[in-house]
């Protein structure tokens, strides 16, 4: 069975370069262009893994992130953040919004930087899909 | 207040001394007693010699002698009395008759006479004028070494002072040449000799202020010389002139000047002069670094532009790569339209930094507002759909054809309604009433007004001041900021007018004025 990854821009671009990358790689993207979006079709397929932007339309990263991370049945799903938003930036907006709403939230399994590099998104997934030894 | 104590400690002491010099004894006898008498103390001699010599151990305040003694006479002892210039007061005690002694030694300021035989009133009186005169000399003496003091100390205070003010002007930056009332220049300091060459030796009133200054500006001091009625100008303020130096050359400066009054009276003026060849150097340096700092900061911007563009063509390279691999035709769709759509962005940038570079003036054309609009809306009706967008023109004007560079409005235009469309996208704004009106209108001064307005997500007071200087954008990857630098070009070609207006939330209106074509 592929194990499915959705996959959250609002570039058609970025959109198009990952889902083609992620299928050709034994995997089964699924796509979205907005946080509302992605949160609709994650509850709907439960994906095995979510590659996201931050800086989008509507809801951003930031609170889908939030979304995920505190839905009892959504927090062990792996997150790969890929965004041109800096990580120390995102940790920081997510660190104002535990101490405001009293949440303690764990960082993201992987952050990367744009522009993605194939390579290092496929290890980063096989990583997470590899038995541990 | 010290000198004060210890001239009164030196009076009370040798006050009460007298010295009487007497040849007779009977005389000495008598006036002893009437002196004891009298409170003083009396030291006496018998002739004048040791009277002398007493005199200069004692220092008495009161002197009493005879005139005619042996060896040495009262006159010659009064002389010598005098000559040690101490505050002494001299009686003299003269026979009858003695008319001419009387008068050498009045002439050598005796105090007074008494005459033989000695009466007791006449001694009194006499001791008491001596008392007197001795008093008022030492107050006048006081008097005189405070006012010397007080002289002293406050020419002192003022050679400070001037020294100072010499100091101030001749070190001062500014060339500071100061004339009399009649142009002859007085003052040169430092700066203004160095500029001019003219040292402060040429100047000692041989120069006047038309030898540094040209004749219009020191006509105009000249009539700010004479009286006005009810006028307040004392001189001229800021002039761009050049002046010339010892060596003729002409020295570009910036002066202001003022007329120097005492009591209503001109008396002079005062001429402060920069050279402006200095501030030029400076302002050119300031402009050349402003636009290596501005040039940097583009260089960064495109380069972000670009690499965002590169990034997006090796995805679609990737894609068809992979729909060639496999066969697969929707890959080599997906991918081909990624690639196209990339090197439209290249072209859009490349058009834009033309824009933005090339110095250019206005092609002017008669073109009728309407048709112009028509044009733009035409061409951004496909990306209004796109997005929901609704797109209109309004135009109650009719207005009759207005001179512009047609391509250069074009493009002003639809950078203005293509952003207004992306502030007004569902996503963006958070409401699906997106609409964007193109208006035609008149504003008094102007041939035509053009507004952009649209009910979109409005921008930010932080962000507007940026709009038309930097390369700002919103739009994340989308965007590069040239657009709006060239729409400000574009007006500011055509020595239009570009407003904006916005409220975070309500949307945002842009407005450009052209003027009417000489």
């Amino acid at each position: 069975m592929k194990k499915r990854i959705l996959v959250v821009d609002d570039e058609l671009d970025v959109r198009t370069f990952v889902s083609t990358l992620l299928e050709t790689n034994g995997y089964r993207p699924i796509t979205a262009e907005n946080g509302v979006e992605a949160l609709k079709k994650i509850r709907e397929n439960k994906p095995d893994a979510v590659v996201m932007d931050i800086m989008m339309p509507q809801e951003s990263g930031v609170l889908l992130y939030r979304d995920l991370k505190t839905d009892e049945h959504l927090k062990n799903i792996p997150v790969i953040v890929v965004s041109a938003v800096a990580q120390k930036t995102f940790n920081h907006s997510q660190k104002m919004l535990d101490t405001y709403q009293g949440t303690v939230l764990p960082p993201p399994d992987v952050y990367i930087e744009k522009p993605v590099e194939s390579d290092e998104l496929l290890q980063t997934l096989k990583g997470f899909f590899e038995p541990k030894p | 207040m010290a000198n004060e104590l210890r001239d009164n400690e030196v009076s009370e002491e040798t006050d009460r001394c007298i010295l009487l010099i007497d040849d007779e004894d009977g005389i000495r006898k008598v006036m002893q007693i009437i002196l004891a008498d009298a409170g003083y103390q009396v030291i006496e001699a018998d002739d004048g010699l040791s009277g002398l010599q007493l005199y200069y151990q004692h220092i008495p305040s009161i002197v009493i002698t005879d005139i005619k003694m042996p060896e040495m006479d009262g006159i010659e002892v009064l002389s010598r009395i005098k000559e040690s210039q101490n505050d002494t007061e001299v009686i003299m005690i003269t026979g009858h008759g003695d008319i001419e002694a009387a008068i050498r030694a009045l002439q050598l300021d005796a105090s007074d006479f008494i005459t033989k035989p000695i009466h007791d009133e006449a001694l009194t009186v006499a001791l008491r004028r001596a008392k007197e005169k001795l008093t008022l000399k030492r107050q006048i003496r006081f008097h005189t070494n405070q006012l010397e003091q007080k002289i002293a100390a406050a020419t002192a205070e003022l050679a400070k002072i001037s020294a100072f003010q010499a100091n101030l002007i001749d070190n001062s930056l500014d060339g500071i040449v100061a004339a009399d009332e009649y142009g002859r220049i007085i003052i040169i300091n430092s700066s203004a000799q160095r500029l001019t060459g003219y040292c402060a030796d040429d100047v000692a009133g041989r120069l006047n202020l038309g030898d540094i200054f040209p004749a219009e500006v020191v006509d105009r001091w000249i009539a700010c010389f004479e009286p006005h009625e009810g006028r307040e100008d004392h001189g001229l303020a800021h002039i761009n002139t050049v002046i010339h130096s010892k060596g003729k050359e002409s020295i570009p400066v910036r002066l202001a000047g003022v007329t120097l009054k005492q009591e209503s009276h001109i008396v002079g003026c005062v001429v402060f002069f920069q050279d402006i060849r200095e501030i030029r150097r400076l302002e050119i340096q300031l402009i050349q670094s402003e636009r290596l700092a501005a040039t940097g900061e583009s260089v960064a911007g495109m380069a972000h532009a670009i690499k965002n563009i590169v990034a997006g063509l090796k995805g679609g390279v990737y894609v068809v790569d992979k729909g060639l691999e496999l066969k697969r035709n929707d890959y080599l769709k997906n991918g081909w339209e990624m690639v196209k759509r990339n090197i439209a962005k290249v072209s859009t940038l490349t058009l834009d930094m033309l824009t933005y570079c090339k110095e250019r003036t206005p092609e002017y054309s008669f073109t009728h507002p309407k048709e112009l609009a028509l044009e733009v809306v035409d061409l951004m009706k496909s990306r209004a759909e796109e997005f929901d967008v609704e797109l209109l023109i309004e135009d109650n004007h009719a207005l009759a054809p207005v001179a512009m560079d047609v391509d250069g409005m074009h493009q002003c235009l639809t950078n203005l309604v293509n952003n207004a469309i992306d502030a007004t996208r569902p996503e963006v704004c958070g409401h699906g009433d997106g609409r964007v009106i193109l208006r035609i209108g008149q504003r008094p001064g102007w041939a035509v007004h053009f507004e952009v307005e649209d009910n979109g997500c409005g921008i930010v007071e932080a962000d507007r001041s940026k709009l038309f200087t930097t390369l700002f954008s919103t739009k994340g990857a989308a965007g590069t900021g040239l657009g709006l630098l060239n729409v400000e070009k574009i007006v500011r070609e055509h020595n239009g007018l570009l407003e904006v207006k916005s409220e975070p939330g309500h949307g945002a209106v842009f407005s450009v004025c052209l003027p009417e074509h000489r």
